[in-house]
């Protein structure tokens, strides 16, 4: 095999030089990365069977992508076919069918002859022709069987375990609750405090930050969060904050002058929280809906609230009016 | 199609293909194809291909491997030709130099070509640069 071939090989997942961090190539790829890799490996060797003796990296991510797609139109369009004739297993005319759906593109002998038998159709002619005139080359790796299951541990349900599950409406095929009575929590609780005080050891010995769940009975890991996390450390400062107290809000209803009613939100020395002085009319918004043309508040429907228009004193005596809310 | 005329020529006919088909199916087990049985299961099952017959799996992976070759093929006819145009406008000096280290490379301007005729239009960035300023004369890069 070709040097260029073998350098692909290698190059394939590892020795990238376009310039991307490995961070970045992690944040893109999904989880069908091995297949992928294995594709690009098939593409590369069919390639130089074609006789190409190197390529772009960009053609080869292409091309693999190309055949991926192909294999997964196939297999879409034979599942289409076989569920079409009430059937969900799928046999030889349906992946026909799906491969002369792919091949019409490009077209195939007898293409246009509709009702011809679908066992003599072009494509299995062009098939077969390719099989008996190509030369077999297998694959130069052994792919094992992918993706491969792993073994859960199940949690045994009410009925393995013969046990009555608490109460009628659980059924006893679902899965045991965990032991919460206390039995055995005695023994267990110090084993698993010894492995937790034993796992923030190991991860602050390789530089990671334990943040961990604290137990509140628990004091001396309570102790060793603290140390290990900064943000469940004690406060800096000693002194009380003083709560802050929004001064009073004078709403003024006039309903039977049909005036809009006036918020006046006094402020003297103090700032006052923008949320606090907007929250009746936040409330009003809410349950109303305006129109706006070119900027301007032009249309507003209430439910059940008042309209309401205040103005605002600052310390600086800037005195703005919100457009006027009242209903037309 | 007409089911009276002459259905026992029609049905020989059948019988053929379905015969032909059937035989080519059981070849299929002692012909390995490129693309293994394994990538090709793994994608088909993704798409909700279902079937427990190998014969089928292998059939997908064959037309596959028979479309990549194509079009691997229609690459390598379009890179040759431009190849021939190039050598034409070059002096023959040179001509003889460079066919000693000639490669055939896949491009994707020669992948692109071939693609297209298989309705599969791909489109790639020409270059990627650095940074704003990379390929500027240094001069207008220091101001």
């Amino acid at each position: 095999m070709s040097f260029e071939f073998y350098e692909a090989l290698n190059m394939i997942n590892g020795g990238d030089d376009t310039g991307r961090s490995f961070q970045q190539r992690k944040l893109c790829s999904g989880g069908d990365d091995f297949a992928k890799a294995i594709a690009k490996l098939v593409v590369a060797q069919l390639c130089e069977i074609e006789g190409f003796q190197s390529f772009q990296h960009l053609a080869l991510d292409t091309l693999s992508d190309v055949a991926v797609r192909y294999i997964f139109n196939t297999g879409k369009s034979a599942h289409y076919n076989a569920n079409l004739s009430g059937r969900n297993e799928c046999n030889v005319f349906d992946v026909i069918l799906g491969l002369e759906d792919l091949g019409s593109v490009q077209g195939f002998v007898a293409a246009s002859d509709v009702d011809h038998c679908l066992a003599g159709s072009g494509i299995v002619r062009e098939i077969v022709d390719f099989v008996y005139e190509s030369e077999q080359i297998p694959f130069v790796f052994a792919v094992p069987k992918f993706p491969v299951t792993r073994e859960r541990a199940m949690s045994p349900s009410f009925s393995r375990i013969a046990e009555d599950p608490p109460g009628e409406h659980i059924p006893t095929w679902l899965p045991a609750f965990p032991d919460r009575n206390g039995r055995g929590m005695e023994g267990n609780a110090a084993k698993e405090e010894h492995s937790l005080l034993h796992l923030q050891k190991h991860l602050l010995s390789n530089g990671f930050e334990v943040s961990t769940f604290v137990d509140h009975g628990d004091a001396k890991a309570k102790r060793i969060a603290i140390e290990s996390n900064p943000f469940l450390a004690a406060p800096l400062w000693d002194k009380e904050v003083a709560s802050v107290v929004p001064p009073p809000v004078k709403i003024l209803n006039d309903v039977d002058s049909g005036n809009p009613p006036v918020v006046e939100n006094c402020v003297r020395d103090e700032c006052v929280s923008v949320v606090e002085a907007f929250a009746p009319a936040i409330e009003g918004v809410k349950g109303a809906r305006c129109e706006f043309r070119e900027g301007k508040m032009t249309e507003i429907h209430l439910n059940k609230k008042h309209a309401v228009s205040f103005k605002i004193g600052t310390r600086n005596k800037l005195l703005g009016r919100l457009a006027d809310l009242s209903p037309e | 199609m007409n089911p009276n005329h002459n259905p026992q020529s029609s049905d020989g006919g059948r019988h053929d293909d379905d015969a032909a088909l059937t035989e080519f199916l059981a070849s299929l087990m002692d012909y390995t194809p490129t693309i293994p049985d394994e990538l090709v299961e793994h994608y088909l099952a993704k798409s909700g291909f279902q079937s427990p017959d190998l014969r089928l799996t292998r059939l997908v992976a064959v037309a596959t491997q028979k479309f990549v070759a194509e079009v691997a093929g229609d690459a390598l006819q379009v890179y040759c030709r431009h190849c021939k145009a190039r050598q034409a406008t070059i002096p023959k000096d040179k001509r003889d130099r460079q066919q000693k280290d000639k490669r055939l490379v896949l491009t994707m301007e020669d992948l692109t070509k071939a693609l297209h005729d298989y309705g599969v239009n791909v489109r790639h960035q020409e270059y990627f640069a650095d940074s704003p300023s990379t390929g500027m004369d240094p001069a207008t890069r220091d101001e």
